[in-house]
Protein backbone atom coordinates (compact mmCIF):
# COMPACT_ATOMS: atom_id res chain seq x y z
CA UNK A 1 0.00 0.00 0.00
CA UNK A 2 2.76 2.22 0.47
CA UNK A 3 4.06 2.05 -2.83
CA UNK A 4 5.02 5.66 -4.35
CA UNK A 5 2.01 5.56 -6.80
CA UNK A 6 -0.16 5.83 -3.60
CA UNK A 7 -0.93 9.58 -2.53
CA UNK A 8 1.10 10.41 0.93
CA UNK A 9 -3.13 11.80 1.47
CA UNK A 10 -5.50 10.83 -0.78
CA UNK A 11 -9.18 12.96 0.43
CA UNK A 12 -11.63 11.03 -1.52
CA UNK A 13 -15.13 12.41 -1.45
CA UNK A 14 -15.68 14.72 1.68
CA UNK A 15 -18.39 16.27 2.66
CA UNK A 16 -19.42 18.51 5.68
CA UNK A 17 -22.26 20.14 6.74
CA UNK A 18 -22.83 22.18 9.96
CA UNK A 19 -26.69 22.23 10.57
CA UNK A 20 -28.04 24.40 7.33
CA UNK A 21 -24.73 25.01 5.93
CA UNK A 22 -23.25 22.39 3.27
CA UNK A 23 -19.14 23.63 4.46
CA UNK A 24 -17.97 20.62 2.27
CA UNK A 25 -19.19 18.95 -0.95
CA UNK A 26 -17.77 16.04 -2.06
CA UNK A 27 -14.08 17.37 -2.17
CA UNK A 28 -11.86 14.89 -3.67
CA UNK A 29 -8.24 15.98 -3.44
CA UNK A 30 -4.44 14.19 -3.25
CA UNK A 31 -1.04 15.20 -2.15
CA UNK A 32 2.44 13.85 -3.51
CA UNK A 33 5.65 13.22 -1.01
CA UNK A 34 7.51 16.11 -1.22
CA UNK A 35 4.87 18.05 -2.81
CA UNK A 36 3.78 21.68 -1.88
CA UNK A 37 -0.13 22.08 -2.36
CA UNK A 38 -1.70 25.65 -1.93
CA UNK A 39 -5.45 25.46 -1.12
CA UNK A 40 -7.12 28.96 -1.73
CA UNK A 41 -10.80 30.26 -1.86
CA UNK A 42 -12.78 33.13 -0.64
CA UNK A 43 -13.89 33.55 3.29
CA UNK A 44 -16.23 30.82 4.24
CA UNK A 45 -15.34 28.66 1.39
CA UNK A 46 -14.55 25.65 3.67
CA UNK A 47 -10.55 25.57 3.34
CA UNK A 48 -9.97 25.37 7.49
CA UNK A 49 -13.19 22.85 7.65
CA UNK A 50 -11.10 20.63 5.22
CA UNK A 51 -8.21 21.10 7.35
CA UNK A 52 -10.43 20.12 10.54
CA UNK A 53 -11.70 17.02 8.66
CA UNK A 54 -8.13 15.89 7.66
CA UNK A 55 -6.63 16.35 11.03
CA UNK A 56 -9.31 14.40 12.51
CA UNK A 57 -11.27 17.91 14.98
CA UNK A 58 -14.45 17.19 12.90
CA UNK A 59 -15.43 13.75 11.54
CA UNK A 60 -16.57 13.32 7.57
CA UNK A 61 -19.81 12.83 6.96
CA UNK A 62 -19.17 11.13 4.00
CA UNK A 63 -16.32 10.23 1.51
CA UNK A 64 -12.76 9.09 3.55
CA UNK A 65 -9.53 10.61 4.35
CA UNK A 66 -6.27 8.01 3.60
CA UNK A 67 -2.77 8.84 4.61
CA UNK A 68 -0.37 6.27 2.81
CA UNK A 69 -3.65 4.40 2.32
CA UNK A 70 -4.78 3.84 5.42
CA UNK A 71 -8.02 5.36 6.78
CA UNK A 72 -7.80 7.91 9.40
CA UNK A 73 -10.90 9.44 8.39
CA UNK A 74 -12.40 8.49 12.67
CA UNK A 75 -8.95 9.07 13.89
CA UNK A 76 -8.65 11.49 16.82
CA UNK A 77 -6.44 14.61 16.41
CA UNK A 78 -3.81 13.43 18.53
CA UNK A 79 -3.94 10.11 16.61
CA UNK A 80 -3.28 11.95 13.37
CA UNK A 81 -0.71 14.24 14.76
CA UNK A 82 1.29 11.38 16.03
CA UNK A 83 0.79 9.42 12.53
CA UNK A 84 2.41 12.16 10.58
CA UNK A 85 -0.02 14.70 9.86
CA UNK A 86 1.20 18.34 12.37
CA UNK A 87 -0.70 21.64 11.56
CA UNK A 88 -1.15 24.99 12.51
CA UNK A 89 -3.68 27.67 13.23
CA UNK A 90 -5.13 30.27 11.89
CA UNK A 91 -3.90 32.42 15.26
CA UNK A 92 -0.95 30.54 16.41
CA UNK A 93 -2.17 28.36 19.56
CA UNK A 94 1.19 27.99 21.97
CA UNK A 95 1.83 27.29 25.22
CA UNK A 96 2.25 30.70 26.82
CA UNK A 97 4.63 30.05 29.61
CA UNK A 98 6.15 27.51 28.71
CA UNK A 99 9.85 28.13 27.10
CA UNK A 100 10.92 27.19 23.12
CA UNK A 101 12.64 23.91 23.91
CA UNK A 102 9.49 22.56 26.01
CA UNK A 103 7.47 23.52 22.35
CA UNK A 104 9.69 20.58 20.48
CA UNK A 105 10.14 18.65 23.24
CA UNK A 106 5.97 18.02 23.76
CA UNK A 107 5.37 16.74 20.26
CA UNK A 108 8.87 14.82 20.15
CA UNK A 109 8.15 12.88 23.12
CA UNK A 110 4.03 12.08 22.38
CA UNK A 111 5.02 10.32 18.94
CA UNK A 112 7.65 8.48 19.85
CA UNK A 113 5.56 6.97 23.21
CA UNK A 114 2.23 7.74 23.46
CA UNK A 115 0.56 8.40 27.04
CA UNK A 116 -0.25 5.07 28.87
CA UNK A 117 1.24 4.28 32.49
CA UNK A 118 3.97 2.20 31.27
CA UNK A 119 5.27 5.32 29.53
CA UNK A 120 4.65 7.43 32.85
CA UNK A 121 6.89 5.10 34.67
CA UNK A 122 9.38 5.33 32.00
CA UNK A 123 9.42 8.60 31.99
CA UNK A 124 9.68 9.14 35.84
CA UNK A 125 13.20 8.60 35.64
CA UNK A 126 13.89 10.43 32.97
CA UNK A 127 13.95 14.10 32.77
CA UNK A 128 12.59 16.11 30.27
CA UNK A 129 16.27 18.25 29.84
CA UNK A 130 17.27 15.29 27.63
CA UNK A 131 15.53 15.94 25.13
CA UNK A 132 17.44 18.78 24.61
CA UNK A 133 19.83 18.54 22.08
CA UNK A 134 17.23 17.16 19.95
CA UNK A 135 15.06 20.02 20.44
CA UNK A 136 17.32 22.64 19.98
CA UNK A 137 18.56 20.58 16.56
CA UNK A 138 14.66 21.48 15.30
CA UNK A 139 15.01 25.00 16.95
CA UNK A 140 18.57 25.37 14.75
CA UNK A 141 16.41 24.23 11.03
CA UNK A 142 13.94 27.24 11.66
CA UNK A 143 16.83 29.79 13.31
CA UNK A 144 15.19 30.45 16.15
CA UNK A 145 17.92 29.61 18.57
CA UNK A 146 18.48 33.16 19.84
CA UNK A 147 15.16 33.38 21.66
CA UNK A 148 15.70 30.15 23.87
CA UNK A 149 15.58 32.03 27.12
CA UNK A 150 11.89 33.04 26.57
CA UNK A 151 8.92 32.23 26.87
CA UNK A 152 6.66 31.50 24.01
CA UNK A 153 4.24 34.49 25.44
CA UNK A 154 6.78 37.32 25.12
CA UNK A 155 8.08 36.54 21.21
CA UNK A 156 7.53 38.71 18.65
CA UNK A 157 3.99 37.53 16.33
CA UNK A 158 6.22 35.98 13.39
CA UNK A 159 8.52 34.19 15.63
CA UNK A 160 5.54 32.84 17.30
CA UNK A 161 4.54 31.17 13.67
CA UNK A 162 7.81 29.86 13.43
CA UNK A 163 7.29 28.60 16.80
CA UNK A 164 4.12 27.16 15.69
CA UNK A 165 5.93 25.48 12.89
CA UNK A 166 8.86 23.92 15.15
CA UNK A 167 6.15 22.45 17.07
CA UNK A 168 4.82 20.87 13.80
CA UNK A 169 8.56 19.69 12.63
CA UNK A 170 9.60 18.24 16.25
CA UNK A 171 6.63 15.76 15.83
CA UNK A 172 8.62 14.13 12.89
CA UNK A 173 5.84 15.36 10.39
CA UNK A 174 5.49 13.56 6.93
CA UNK A 175 2.64 16.48 6.22
CA UNK A 176 2.35 20.04 7.26
CA UNK A 177 -1.14 21.86 6.89
CA UNK A 178 -1.02 25.36 8.01
CA UNK A 179 -3.49 27.94 7.95
CA UNK A 180 -2.82 31.13 6.69
CA UNK A 181 0.84 30.82 8.19
CA UNK A 182 1.35 34.70 6.20
CA UNK A 183 -1.47 36.31 8.09
CA UNK A 184 -0.30 39.38 10.20
CA UNK A 185 3.56 39.03 9.00
CA UNK A 186 5.41 41.82 6.92
CA UNK A 187 6.78 41.24 3.21
CA UNK A 188 10.11 40.35 4.97
CA UNK A 189 8.59 38.13 7.48
CA UNK A 190 6.39 36.53 4.71
CA UNK A 191 9.84 35.94 2.06
CA UNK A 192 11.94 34.45 5.15
CA UNK A 193 8.73 32.04 6.32
CA UNK A 194 8.50 30.99 2.45
CA UNK A 195 12.48 30.48 1.99
CA UNK A 196 12.02 28.38 5.33
CA UNK A 197 8.91 26.45 3.83
CA UNK A 198 10.89 25.75 0.63
CA UNK A 199 13.94 24.56 2.47
CA UNK A 200 11.85 22.16 4.37
CA UNK A 201 10.30 20.60 1.34
CA UNK A 202 13.20 20.28 -0.72
CA UNK A 203 15.64 18.78 2.18
CA UNK A 204 13.57 16.94 4.43
CA UNK A 205 10.34 15.82 1.49
CA UNK A 206 7.74 17.03 3.89
CA UNK A 207 4.49 17.50 2.23
CA UNK A 208 3.01 20.45 2.79
CA UNK A 209 -0.83 21.98 2.56
CA UNK A 210 -1.36 25.15 2.67
CA UNK A 211 -4.09 28.06 2.82
CA UNK A 212 -3.14 31.66 2.47
CA UNK A 213 -4.64 34.54 0.68
CA UNK A 214 -1.35 36.08 -0.14
CA UNK A 215 -1.38 35.01 -3.82
CA UNK A 216 2.12 36.41 -4.58
CA UNK A 217 2.89 34.36 -1.57
CA UNK A 218 1.13 31.06 -2.52
CA UNK A 219 1.86 31.18 -6.64
CA UNK A 220 5.82 31.14 -5.78
CA UNK A 221 5.67 28.36 -2.93
CA UNK A 222 3.56 26.04 -4.30
CA UNK A 223 3.56 23.54 -6.92
CA UNK A 224 0.02 22.87 -7.13
CA UNK A 225 -3.23 24.89 -6.22
CA UNK A 226 -6.62 24.02 -5.39
CA UNK A 227 -9.72 26.62 -5.40
CA UNK A 228 -12.99 25.71 -3.31
CA UNK A 229 -15.81 28.25 -3.51
CA UNK A 230 -18.79 27.26 -0.94
CA UNK A 231 -17.56 23.61 -0.38
CA UNK A 232 -16.51 22.85 -3.63
CA UNK A 233 -13.69 22.29 -5.46
CA UNK A 234 -13.60 24.27 -8.69
CA UNK A 235 -9.79 24.13 -10.00
CA UNK A 236 -7.16 22.03 -9.48
CA UNK A 237 -3.62 22.35 -11.30
CA UNK A 238 -0.14 24.49 -11.37
CA UNK A 239 -0.61 28.05 -10.10
CA UNK A 240 -0.28 29.50 -13.81
CA UNK A 241 -3.60 27.49 -15.11
CA UNK A 242 -5.71 27.72 -11.85
CA UNK A 243 -5.30 31.60 -11.56
CA UNK A 244 -5.80 32.06 -15.13
CA UNK A 245 -8.72 30.17 -14.70
CA UNK A 246 -12.19 32.16 -15.55
CA UNK A 247 -14.17 30.59 -13.27
CA UNK A 248 -11.40 31.30 -10.10
CA UNK A 249 -11.47 34.62 -11.22
CA UNK A 250 -14.93 35.37 -11.46
CA UNK A 251 -15.82 33.54 -7.71
CA UNK A 252 -12.23 34.32 -5.95
CA UNK A 253 -9.49 36.67 -7.74
CA UNK A 254 -11.79 39.55 -9.48
CA UNK A 255 -10.14 40.58 -12.62
CA UNK A 256 -7.45 43.29 -10.23
CA UNK A 257 -6.03 40.72 -8.77
CA UNK A 258 -5.59 38.63 -12.16
CA UNK A 259 -3.58 41.73 -13.52
CA UNK A 260 -1.33 42.20 -10.16
CA UNK A 261 -0.56 38.12 -10.33
CA UNK A 262 0.19 38.73 -13.87
CA UNK B 1 -2.34 18.29 74.58
CA UNK B 2 -1.22 14.96 74.75
CA UNK B 3 0.93 13.17 72.12
CA UNK B 4 -1.85 10.85 71.60
CA UNK B 5 -4.39 13.17 70.67
CA UNK B 6 -1.21 15.10 68.27
CA UNK B 7 -0.92 11.90 66.37
CA UNK B 8 -4.15 11.13 66.27
CA UNK B 9 -4.52 14.76 64.72
CA UNK B 10 -2.03 14.30 62.74
CA UNK B 11 -3.15 10.99 61.19
CA UNK B 12 -6.41 12.61 59.68
CA UNK B 13 -4.52 15.63 58.54
CA UNK B 14 -2.15 12.44 56.69
CA UNK B 15 -5.64 11.10 55.62
CA UNK B 16 -6.84 14.65 54.30
CA UNK B 17 -3.71 15.28 52.58
CA UNK B 18 -3.65 12.10 50.51
CA UNK B 19 -7.06 13.31 49.81
CA UNK B 20 -6.15 16.64 48.65
CA UNK B 21 -2.66 16.18 46.74
CA UNK B 22 -4.87 13.21 44.28
CA UNK B 23 -7.41 16.51 44.06
CA UNK B 24 -4.80 18.55 43.07
CA UNK B 25 -3.44 16.14 40.52
CA UNK B 26 -6.98 15.38 39.34
CA UNK B 27 -7.72 19.92 38.72
CA UNK B 28 -4.23 19.74 37.27
CA UNK B 29 -5.64 17.98 34.24
CA UNK B 30 -8.34 20.12 34.02
CA UNK B 31 -11.25 18.02 35.44
CA UNK B 32 -13.10 20.13 37.82
CA UNK B 33 -14.53 16.87 40.12
CA UNK B 34 -16.74 18.14 42.68
CA UNK B 35 -17.02 14.37 44.23
CA UNK B 36 -13.62 13.20 45.14
CA UNK B 37 -15.51 12.17 48.91
CA UNK B 38 -17.15 9.89 47.16
CA UNK B 39 -14.06 7.93 46.08
CA UNK B 40 -13.09 8.66 49.47
CA UNK B 41 -16.70 6.96 50.91
CA UNK B 42 -16.41 4.16 48.33
CA UNK B 43 -12.87 3.19 49.43
CA UNK B 44 -14.34 2.88 52.91
CA UNK B 45 -17.30 1.34 52.78
CA UNK B 46 -15.60 -1.51 50.21
CA UNK B 47 -12.99 -1.35 53.14
CA UNK B 48 -15.96 -2.26 55.71
CA UNK B 49 -17.21 -5.57 53.55
CA UNK B 50 -13.53 -6.54 53.13
CA UNK B 51 -13.13 -6.16 57.04
CA UNK B 52 -16.53 -8.09 57.07
CA UNK B 53 -15.95 -10.45 55.16
CA UNK B 54 -12.17 -11.75 56.44
CA UNK B 55 -12.76 -11.08 60.49
CA UNK B 56 -15.00 -14.39 61.45
CA UNK B 57 -18.04 -12.40 63.26
CA UNK B 58 -17.92 -12.54 67.06
CA UNK B 59 -13.80 -12.42 67.17
CA UNK B 60 -12.91 -10.68 69.93
CA UNK B 61 -12.55 -6.79 69.76
CA UNK B 62 -8.82 -6.42 70.48
CA UNK B 63 -5.69 -8.11 68.90
CA UNK B 64 -3.62 -10.21 71.29
CA UNK B 65 -0.70 -11.84 70.22
CA UNK B 66 1.91 -11.32 67.23
CA UNK B 67 0.13 -13.95 64.53
CA UNK B 68 -3.37 -12.03 65.25
CA UNK B 69 -1.92 -8.65 65.07
CA UNK B 70 0.00 -9.84 61.58
CA UNK B 71 -3.36 -11.24 60.52
CA UNK B 72 -4.95 -7.79 61.25
CA UNK B 73 -2.40 -6.09 59.16
CA UNK B 74 -3.18 -8.38 57.00
CA UNK B 75 -6.92 -7.74 56.54
CA UNK B 76 -6.07 -4.03 56.84
CA UNK B 77 -3.75 -4.28 53.74
CA UNK B 78 -6.24 -6.13 51.68
CA UNK B 79 -8.72 -3.37 52.66
CA UNK B 80 -6.69 -0.53 51.38
CA UNK B 81 -6.28 -2.64 48.54
CA UNK B 82 -9.94 -3.53 47.88
CA UNK B 83 -10.56 0.30 48.54
CA UNK B 84 -7.85 1.33 46.16
CA UNK B 85 -8.94 -1.07 43.20
CA UNK B 86 -12.95 -0.38 43.18
CA UNK B 87 -12.41 3.12 43.26
CA UNK B 88 -9.78 2.99 40.64
CA UNK B 89 -12.09 0.78 38.53
CA UNK B 90 -15.35 2.92 39.15
CA UNK B 91 -13.75 6.14 38.03
CA UNK B 92 -12.07 3.91 35.10
CA UNK B 93 -15.48 3.95 33.72
CA UNK B 94 -16.42 6.97 34.35
CA UNK B 95 -13.43 8.58 32.76
CA UNK B 96 -14.57 6.35 30.08
CA UNK B 97 -18.02 7.08 30.50
CA UNK B 98 -17.91 10.67 30.80
CA UNK B 99 -14.82 10.89 27.63
CA UNK B 100 -16.09 14.10 26.72
CA UNK B 101 -17.89 15.78 29.52
CA UNK B 102 -15.68 18.17 30.74
CA UNK B 103 -15.80 21.71 32.91
CA UNK B 104 -18.98 22.49 34.72
CA UNK B 105 -20.88 18.93 33.50
CA UNK B 106 -18.40 16.87 34.36
CA UNK B 107 -18.24 18.80 38.28
CA UNK B 108 -21.86 17.83 38.55
CA UNK B 109 -21.74 14.31 37.29
CA UNK B 110 -18.88 13.72 40.06
CA UNK B 111 -20.97 15.82 42.17
CA UNK B 112 -24.16 13.60 41.75
CA UNK B 113 -21.94 10.51 41.86
CA UNK B 114 -20.35 11.32 45.31
CA UNK B 115 -24.40 11.66 46.59
CA UNK B 116 -25.63 8.31 44.63
CA UNK B 117 -22.41 6.60 46.61
CA UNK B 118 -23.17 8.40 49.86
CA UNK B 119 -27.05 7.86 49.51
CA UNK B 120 -26.39 4.04 48.68
CA UNK B 121 -24.65 3.15 51.20
CA UNK B 122 -26.64 4.67 53.76
CA UNK B 123 -29.48 2.36 52.71
CA UNK B 124 -27.55 -0.92 52.21
CA UNK B 125 -27.72 -2.82 56.07
CA UNK B 126 -24.75 -4.70 55.67
CA UNK B 127 -22.35 -1.94 55.56
CA UNK B 128 -24.34 -0.66 58.71
CA UNK B 129 -26.94 2.00 56.79
CA UNK B 130 -27.77 5.05 58.57
CA UNK B 131 -26.02 3.80 61.88
CA UNK B 132 -22.20 3.42 60.20
CA UNK B 133 -19.99 0.50 60.61
CA UNK B 134 -18.09 0.26 63.61
CA UNK B 135 -14.85 -2.15 62.50
CA UNK B 136 -12.90 -4.12 65.02
CA UNK B 137 -9.25 -2.93 66.42
CA UNK B 138 -7.26 -5.13 64.09
CA UNK B 139 -3.61 -4.37 64.39
CA UNK B 140 -3.38 -2.46 67.70
CA UNK B 141 -5.80 -1.01 70.22
CA UNK B 142 -6.77 2.40 71.56
CA UNK B 143 -6.68 0.64 74.94
CA UNK B 144 -4.57 1.47 77.79
CA UNK B 145 -1.09 2.07 76.87
CA UNK B 146 -0.95 0.45 73.84
CA UNK B 147 -2.80 3.97 72.57
CA UNK B 148 0.21 5.66 72.04
CA UNK B 149 1.73 2.84 69.56
CA UNK B 150 -1.47 2.38 68.04
CA UNK B 151 -1.51 6.17 66.85
CA UNK B 152 2.25 6.65 66.15
CA UNK B 153 1.43 3.65 63.85
CA UNK B 154 -1.61 4.89 61.85
CA UNK B 155 0.46 8.53 61.78
CA UNK B 156 3.72 6.98 60.60
CA UNK B 157 2.18 5.21 57.81
CA UNK B 158 0.05 8.02 56.80
CA UNK B 159 2.99 9.86 56.88
CA UNK B 160 5.06 7.28 54.63
CA UNK B 161 2.37 7.19 52.28
CA UNK B 162 1.70 11.19 52.12
CA UNK B 163 6.32 11.44 51.18
CA UNK B 164 5.56 8.86 48.81
CA UNK B 165 2.86 10.70 46.75
CA UNK B 166 4.40 13.94 47.05
CA UNK B 167 7.95 12.32 45.75
CA UNK B 168 6.20 10.96 42.98
CA UNK B 169 4.00 13.90 41.78
CA UNK B 170 7.19 16.00 42.17
CA UNK B 171 9.08 13.57 39.46
CA UNK B 172 5.74 13.78 37.15
CA UNK B 173 6.08 17.60 37.20
CA UNK B 174 9.97 16.91 36.58
CA UNK B 175 9.33 14.40 33.18
CA UNK B 176 7.75 15.12 29.84
CA UNK B 177 4.30 14.05 31.25
CA UNK B 178 5.09 17.62 34.00
CA UNK B 179 5.10 19.40 30.39
CA UNK B 180 2.03 17.98 29.42
CA UNK B 181 0.26 18.98 32.33
CA UNK B 182 1.83 22.88 32.24
CA UNK B 183 0.72 22.28 28.16
CA UNK B 184 -2.77 21.12 28.68
CA UNK B 185 -2.77 24.39 31.40
CA UNK B 186 -2.22 26.70 28.63
CA UNK B 187 -4.10 25.34 25.14
CA UNK B 188 -5.28 21.43 25.00
CA UNK B 189 -6.02 21.47 21.39
CA UNK B 190 -2.39 22.66 20.52
CA UNK B 191 -1.36 19.84 23.19
CA UNK B 192 -3.76 17.13 21.01
CA UNK B 193 -2.45 18.81 17.90
CA UNK B 194 0.66 17.92 19.27
CA UNK B 195 0.32 14.22 19.54
CA UNK B 196 -0.50 14.36 23.46
CA UNK B 197 -3.77 11.74 23.07
CA UNK B 198 -5.31 14.17 26.24
CA UNK B 199 -8.17 12.28 27.27
CA UNK B 200 -6.19 9.11 27.94
CA UNK B 201 -3.45 11.54 29.96
CA UNK B 202 -6.82 13.03 31.85
CA UNK B 203 -8.69 9.41 32.50
CA UNK B 204 -5.40 8.08 33.51
CA UNK B 205 -4.43 10.77 36.21
CA UNK B 206 -8.21 10.83 37.08
CA UNK B 207 -8.70 6.68 37.84
CA UNK B 208 -5.36 6.86 39.84
CA UNK B 209 -6.45 9.74 41.78
CA UNK B 210 -9.46 8.33 42.76
CA UNK B 211 -8.08 5.35 43.51
CA UNK B 212 -5.67 6.87 45.84
CA UNK B 213 -8.63 8.53 47.20
CA UNK B 214 -10.39 5.57 47.83
CA UNK B 215 -7.11 3.56 49.61
CA UNK B 216 -7.21 6.92 52.04
CA UNK B 217 -11.04 5.94 52.83
CA UNK B 218 -10.24 1.89 53.66
CA UNK B 219 -7.33 4.22 55.83
CA UNK B 220 -9.96 6.01 57.61
CA UNK B 221 -11.81 3.31 58.42
CA UNK B 222 -9.52 1.74 59.73
CA UNK B 223 -7.77 4.42 61.98
CA UNK B 224 -11.27 5.75 63.43
CA UNK B 225 -13.09 2.17 63.17
CA UNK B 226 -16.06 4.01 63.02
CA UNK B 227 -17.84 5.57 59.21
CA UNK B 228 -20.76 6.63 59.10
CA UNK B 229 -22.38 7.96 55.75
CA UNK B 230 -22.48 11.61 57.14
CA UNK B 231 -18.33 11.46 56.89
CA UNK B 232 -18.27 11.84 53.09
CA UNK B 233 -21.19 14.00 52.52
CA UNK B 234 -20.34 17.50 50.23
CA UNK B 235 -19.53 19.35 53.64
CA UNK B 236 -17.26 17.39 54.91
CA UNK B 237 -15.29 17.21 51.65
CA UNK B 238 -15.38 20.55 51.20
CA UNK B 239 -12.20 21.39 53.39
CA UNK B 240 -10.15 18.82 51.07
CA UNK B 241 -11.68 21.43 47.94
CA UNK B 242 -10.51 24.56 49.66
CA UNK B 243 -7.18 23.75 50.29
CA UNK B 244 -6.48 22.72 46.70
CA UNK B 245 -8.60 26.01 45.38
CA UNK B 246 -6.20 28.04 48.30
CA UNK B 247 -3.13 26.09 47.19
CA UNK B 248 -3.09 26.35 43.59
CA UNK B 249 -1.83 24.17 40.79
CA UNK B 250 1.03 22.93 42.98
CA UNK B 251 1.66 20.66 44.87
CA UNK B 252 3.71 22.00 47.37
CA UNK B 253 1.15 24.67 47.75
CA UNK B 254 -2.05 22.40 48.50
CA UNK B 255 0.04 20.56 51.13
CA UNK B 256 0.64 23.78 52.63
CA UNK B 257 -3.14 25.28 52.33
CA UNK B 258 -4.31 21.58 53.76
CA UNK B 259 -2.41 21.83 56.59
CA UNK B 260 -3.42 25.33 56.97
CA UNK B 261 -7.22 24.77 56.61
CA UNK B 262 -6.98 21.43 58.77
CA UNK B 263 -5.90 23.25 61.31
CA UNK B 264 -8.55 25.78 61.27
CA UNK B 265 -11.22 23.32 60.82
CA UNK B 266 -10.20 20.43 63.57
CA UNK B 267 -9.17 23.94 65.59
CA UNK B 268 -12.61 25.41 65.22
CA UNK B 269 -14.52 22.07 65.33
CA UNK B 270 -12.64 21.13 68.82
CA UNK B 271 -11.88 24.63 70.33
CA UNK B 272 -8.49 24.62 69.21
CA UNK B 273 -7.40 21.43 70.75
CA UNK B 274 -8.12 22.05 74.39
CA UNK B 275 -6.81 25.45 74.49
CA UNK B 276 -9.86 27.49 74.24
CA UNK B 277 -12.56 27.49 77.29
CA UNK B 278 -15.87 25.23 76.99
CA UNK B 279 -18.15 28.38 75.59
CA UNK B 280 -15.64 29.61 72.83
CA UNK B 281 -15.26 26.18 72.10
CA UNK B 282 -18.64 25.60 71.73
CA UNK B 283 -19.32 29.01 69.75
CA UNK B 284 -16.58 28.16 67.14
CA UNK B 285 -17.88 25.04 66.97
CA UNK B 286 -21.00 26.37 65.69
CA UNK B 287 -19.40 28.79 63.30
CA UNK B 288 -16.90 26.34 61.70
CA UNK B 289 -19.03 25.91 58.33
CA UNK B 290 -19.63 29.67 57.67
CA UNK B 291 -15.25 30.94 58.65
CA UNK B 292 -14.58 28.08 56.05
CA UNK B 293 -17.48 29.36 53.94
CA UNK B 294 -15.95 32.71 54.17
CA UNK B 295 -12.49 31.65 53.65
CA UNK B 296 -13.67 29.93 50.48
CA UNK B 297 -15.03 33.11 49.24
CA UNK B 298 -12.21 35.26 50.01
CA UNK B 299 -9.67 32.72 48.63
CA UNK B 300 -11.92 32.16 45.14
CA UNK B 301 -12.34 35.81 45.01
CA UNK B 302 -8.46 36.55 45.80
CA UNK B 303 -7.28 33.75 43.34
CA UNK B 304 -9.66 35.13 40.39
CA UNK B 305 -8.40 38.31 41.13
CA UNK B 306 -4.73 37.02 40.89
CA UNK B 307 -6.06 35.72 37.19
CA UNK B 308 -6.78 38.56 35.99
CA UNK B 309 -4.05 39.99 37.09
CA UNK B 310 -2.13 37.45 35.18
CA UNK B 311 -4.69 37.93 31.86
CA UNK B 312 -3.76 41.49 31.48
CA UNK B 313 -0.15 40.99 32.09
CA UNK B 314 0.16 38.20 29.26
CA UNK B 315 -1.94 40.55 27.13
CA UNK B 316 0.93 43.32 28.03
CA UNK B 317 3.53 41.11 26.93
CA UNK B 318 1.69 39.52 24.22
CA UNK B 319 1.28 43.15 22.50
CA UNK B 320 -1.95 43.27 20.28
Amino acid sequence: MNSDATPLLDVRGVSYRFLGVQALSNVSAAIGRGEILGLIGPNGSGKTTLLNVITGIYRAMSGCVLLEGRDITHLEPHAVAAGGVMRTFQAPRLFSRLGLLEHAIIPMSAVSRPVSLSSLVCNLGRPWASFNRAATEVLRRVSLTDATGVTAGSLSYGQKRTLELVRCLAGSPKLLLLDEPTAGLNRKETEDFHSLLGALASSSGIAILVIDHDIEFIQALCHRLLVLVNGKLISNGPPERVLADPQVIDSYLGEGLRNAVG
Amino acid sequence: MTIGLLLYYVSLLGITLLLVQSLNLIWRVRLFSLGHHGFFGLGAYVAVMVTKILVPKGAGQLPVGLGQRLEGLGVVAASVLAGFGTAFSVAWVMGRFFRRVRGDYFAVATLIFAEIIRGSFSNISYVGGGLGFEAPYLVLSRVGEERILYEAFYSTALLMVNILVFAIVRRIDGSVYGLYLSGLKEDCIALEHSGVDVVSLQSMLFSWCCGLAGAAGAMFLHFTTLVVPGDFSFVNGLPVILAVAMGGLHSSGCVMAAAFIYIVYEGLKNGFFGLLEWEYAAMASDWKDAILGLILVVSVVSLALRGRRRQVVRRHEEGP
